[in-house]
C-alpha cells in the first residue's frame, strides 16, 4: 500500500470510527412490529445522524491538512495533484460505502419487520435518501471546505447550499410542473448538485494556493467594531484584564458571528417565502423545510462550544492564555459565560423571537419598550431590531 | 559552450494580497552550483518569493522558471529535482520520525539511507518518537532530513535554522549544507531564506538583498566583501566637518570616525590621509554589515 494511500486512511480513520459506531448504534433501535413503517429514531438516523457524521468525514479529508498545517506540505511534494485528488476521494467514497453498508445492514436486522410490512414507496424514499443524502454531503463538503478553508462554515453551507436547491426544485415543480416528477426532479437536482460539486472541488484542489481567496480567517466585518465599553480595555491607563479577556472571547467566536449573521439573512428568507408561499399547505415537504429551519440553531451551541477551545488549540495561544497574570479560573469562568451567552443567544433567543409566535402563539414573545431604548445606543442593537423589525413585518 | 540553464529565473516578479505587494517587481537568477543567499528583513517578502517557485501560490505578474521549468505547467518535474524546508514545519501528528520519514521517501526515485541513518544520529533524532512530540527544533531536524536524503539538485531553505540550538545550528550549516554541495558541487544549487546573516557567511557564494518586496542589492559574495568596506581613523584631535564624497556613512565617537565606503574605498583613504590621522585601517564587513550599509544607501538615496 502506498504511503500517500495510508496516510489518507490513517487521516480519516477518527471521524469514520466514530461514523461507523453512530451507524451501528442504529441496531438498538426500537422496533415496533405493530407499526408498519420505520421508526422515528430510524427516520432521525436516515436523515439526521449519518449525513451528518457522513458530512463530517467530507469535511475532515481536506479539512484536518488545513488545519494541522500540513496542507502546504502536501502541496509542496513532488506528487501529482491529480494523484493526491484522487487518492483522497477515493479513499472519502469507500469509507462512505462502508458506512452505507453498515446502516444497511443495521436497518435490515432492526427494522425487518418494517422492512417487509412498509410499502415500496416508504422504502423508495428512505433508499433514496439515504443513497442521495450522503452523495451530497460528499461533494458539499469536498467544495465548501476547499472554498472555505474553515470546517464551521463548510458544514454549514455543506447543509445549506443541497437543502436550499431541493427547497427551489420542489416550489417550481409544484408551481410550474408536474407533482407527480416531483421525486424525479429532486433527484434530478441533487445528483447535478453532486456532480458539480465534485467537478468544482477538483477545480479549485488542483489551482490551490497556500493561502485562500480570502487572504485568512472569516471574520467579523471591520464596521462591526466591538463598543466602546471592551475598546476602554485595550489601554495601558486604567488596566482592565477581565474586559480584554471578554472581549478577546467574543472575537475568538467571530466566524460563529459570520455564520449567525448569515443563518439569520437565511431564517429571514425562509419567513418571507412562507409568507409568498402562504405556508406552502400544498407541498408538505416545504412547509416542513420553511417551517422548521429554526431547528438548525440547535446547533450554533455545539460549535459555540466546541469552538471555544478548539479554536485557540487549534491557533496555539492556548499555551500563552495560561502564562497571562491572569487566574485560570477568571479566564475559566470568562470562557464559559460568553459560550453560554452565545449558545443562549443563538440557541434559544434568536428561533424564539423568530417563531416562537408561530410555534407557541399562546405565549407572548417580544422585547420590552425599555430594552429597545437600550439596544438603539449602539450599532449591534440597531442591528438586532432591524432584524426584529423584518420578522414582524414578514410574520403572518 | 552554452550557458547552463539557470536553476532559478525570476523576472518582474509580484504577488499581490489584496492591496498588498508582498512581492513588487523582483527579478533574480540562480546559477546551478551556487549557495545562493535570500536575505531581507521580516516581512521584505522572501517567503513568498520561495512560495511562487513552488506553485504554493501564482504570481500576479512577472515569470517564474525552475531548472528552465514553469512550475504550475511543469510541477512534478520541477518537485522531483528540489527539496523544500519550509518556515513553519508541519507533519502529521500519528507518524513518528521512521514513518515520517519513509512517508518523505515514497514520493522520490532516489532516497540516500546513509545519509538518513547519519543525520538521524548527530542530530539525535529518536526515530520511534511520534512527530507530535517533537519540539520545534526537533520538527525542523527532520524536515531537514527529509530535504537532504533524496540529494535534490535544488535545496530551497526557508528560516532552516529557526529553533535549532547553537551546536547543531552551526554543525547543520557547516557539515551538512557543506556537505551535500560539495557532494556534487557542479548541479547542486542551495537557496537560503534567512534574515541570520552571520550564519552562513562562509558558504554563499552569491546573494540578492530583498526589501519591501524589492531587489536592493545582487551580487557576488566576494564582490560585495570587496566593494563594501568599512575605514576605521582616528585623529589627534576630533575632526570637524570632514569632506568625504563617496561615503555611505560616517559615524563619529570622539576622535575615530567609522566610515562606509561603497566601491570608492580607494578615494577615502586618500581623502582621509590629507587630515593626517594617527591611525588609519580598512576592513572588509560582514554580509551581515553589507545588507545593513545596502539599506542605509537606499535610505539615503530616498
Amino acid at each position: 500500500m502506498s504511503a500517500l494511500l495510508k496516510k489518507e486512511i490513517k487521516l480519516l480513520l477518527p471521524s469514520f470510527c466514530i461514523a461507523l459506531l453512530i451507524t451501528l448504534s442504529l441496531c438498538l433501535a426500537p422496533s415496533n412490529p405493530s407499526v408498519s413503517s420505520p421508526s422515528v429514531i430510524v427516520m432521525v438516523f436516515a436523515f439526521l445522524l449519518c449525513p451528518a457524521v457522513v458530512v463530517m468525514m467530507a469535511l475532515d479529508s481536506f479539512g484536518r491538512e488545513m488545519s494541522s498545517g500540513t496542507f502546504s506540505n502536501l502541496l509542496a511534494q513532488p506528487v501529482s495533484r491529480s494523484r493526491v485528488w484522487w487518492t483522497k476521494t477515493i479513499v472519502l467514497a469507500g469509507a462512505l460505502a462502508v458506512i452505507l453498508s453498515a446502516w444497511w445492514l443495521c436497518f435490515l436486522v432492526s427494522q425487518r419487520h418494517a422492512l417487509l410490512t412498509s410499502t415500496d414507496s416508504n422504502l423508495n424514499e428512505i433508499v433514496i435518501g439515504i443513497v442521495l443524502i450522503p452523495l451530497t454531503a460528499f461533494s458539499g463538503g469536498l467544495w465548501t471546505v476547499l472554498l472555505f478553508r474553515q470546517v464551521a462554515a463548510a458544514f454549514w453551507f455543506t447543509v445549506i447550499v443541497p437543502a436550499a436547491l431541493a427547497m427551489i426544485a420542489m416550489y417550481f415543480t409544484e408551481k410550474y410542473g408536474d407533482v407527480a416528477s416531483l421525486k424525479n426532479n429532486l433527484i434530478l437536482v441533487l445528483v447535478a448538485y453532486s456532480i458539480a460539486g465534485f467537478i468544482w472541488a477538483r477545480r479549485m484542489f488542483l489551482r490551490a494556493q497556500d493561502t485562500q481567496w480570502t487572504g485568512g480567517e472569516i471574520a467579523m466585518p471591520r464596521w462591526l467594531k466591538l463598543p466602546r465599553f471592551f475598546v476602554r480595555s485595550r489601554t495601558t491607563q486604567g488596566r482592565r484584564p477581565r474586559l480584554a479577556l471578554l472581549a478577546k472571547e467574543f472575537q475568538l467566536h467571530q466566524s460563529q458571528l459570520v455564520i449567525a449573521g448569515v443563518l439569520v439573512l437565511l431564517h429571514l428568507g425562509m419567513i418571507a417565502a412562507r409568507k409568498a408561499g402562504d405556508g406552502f399547505k400544498d407541498s408538505p415537504m416545504l412547509e416542513f423545510l420553511t417551517g422548521q429551519f429554526w431547528l438548525l440553531w440547535g446547533v450554533m451551541p455545539l460549535l459555540i462550544g466546541c469552538a471555544a477551545v478548539a479554536e485557540e488549540r487549534k491557533l496555539g495561544t492556548l499555551e500563552a492564555q495560561h502564562c497571562l497574570s491572569a487566574r485560570r479560573r477568571t479566564q475559566f469562568v470568562i470562557k464559559f459565560l460568553v459560550v453560554l451567552i452565545l449558545s443562549a443567544v443563538f440557541g434559544v433567543v434568536v428561533p424564539v423571537l423568530f417563531e416562537g409566535q408561530r410555534i407557541l402563539p399562546d405565549l407572548h414573545f417580544g422585547i420590552s419598550d425599555q430594552m429597545r431604548a437600550f439596544c438603539a445606543q449602539t450599532p449591534h442593537g440597531m442591528l438586532l431590531l432591524m432584524v426584529l423589525r423584518i420578522v414582524e413585518i414578514l410574520s403572518p | 559552450m552554452s550557458e547552463p540553464t539557470p536553476v532559478i529565473e525570476i523576472k518582474d516578479l509580484t504577488r499581490r494580497y489584496g492591496k498588498l505587494d508582498a512581492v513588487n517587481g523582483l527579478s533574480l537568477t540562480v546559477k546551478p552550483g551556487r549557495c545562493y543567499g535570500f536575505f531581507g528583513r521580516n516581512g521584505a517578502g522572501k517567503t513568498t518569493t520561495i512560495k511562487c517557485l513552488l506553485n504554493l501560490l501564482r504570481p500576479t505578474s512577472g515569470s517564474v522558471r525552475v531548472f528552465g521549468l514553469d512550475p504550475q505547467k511543469d510541477e512534478v518535474a520541477v518537485k522531483s529535482r528540489l527539496a523544500y524546508v519550509p518556515d513553519a514545519v508541519a507533519f502529521y501528528p500519528w507518524m513518528t520520525v521512521r514513518d515520517t520519514l519513509d512517508y518523505l521517501a515514497s514520493f522520490r526515485t532516489n532516497w540516500n539511507h546513509d545519509t538518513e541513518a547519519d543525520l538521524l544520529r548527530r542530530f539525535g533524532l529518536n526515530a520511534d518518537q511520534k512527530a507530535s512530540t517533537l519540539s520545534k527544533g526537533q520538527k525542523t531536524q527532520l524536515a531537514l532530513i527529509g530535504a537532504i536524503c533524496p540529494e535534490p539538485e535544488l535545496l530551497l531553505l526557508d528560516e532552516p535554522t529557526s529553533g535549532l540550538d547553537p551546536i547543531v545550528r552551526r554543525e547543520f550549516i557547516e557539515t551538512v549544507i557543506g556537505a551535500y554541495q560539495s557532494g556534487d558541487p557542479e548541479r547542486r544549487t542551495v537557496f537560503v531564506s534567512t534574515h541570520l546573516i552571520s550564519e552562513f557567511e562562509g558558504l554563499i557564494d552569491e546573494f540578492t538583498i530583498i526589501e519591501e518586496g524589492r531587489e536592493l542589492l545582487t551580487m557576488n559574495a566576494d564582490a560585495a566583501r570587496d566593494r563594501f568596506r568599512k575605514i576605521r581613523a582616528r585623529f589627534a584631535t576630533p575632526p570637524v566637518k570632514l569632506d568625504l564624497p563617496g561615503a555611505v556613512s560616517v559615524k563619529q565617537t570622539g576622535r575615530e570616525l567609522e566610515i562606509l565606503a561603497n566601491g570608492s574605498s580607494e578615494e577615502l583613504i586618500a581623502k582621509l590621509k590629507t587630515y593626517q590621522p594617527e591611525d588609519l585601517r580598512m576592513e572588509s564587513l560582514s554580509l551581515e554589515e553589507i545588507f545593513v550599509a545596502a539599506k542605509t544607501l537606499m535610505q539615503s538615496k530616498s
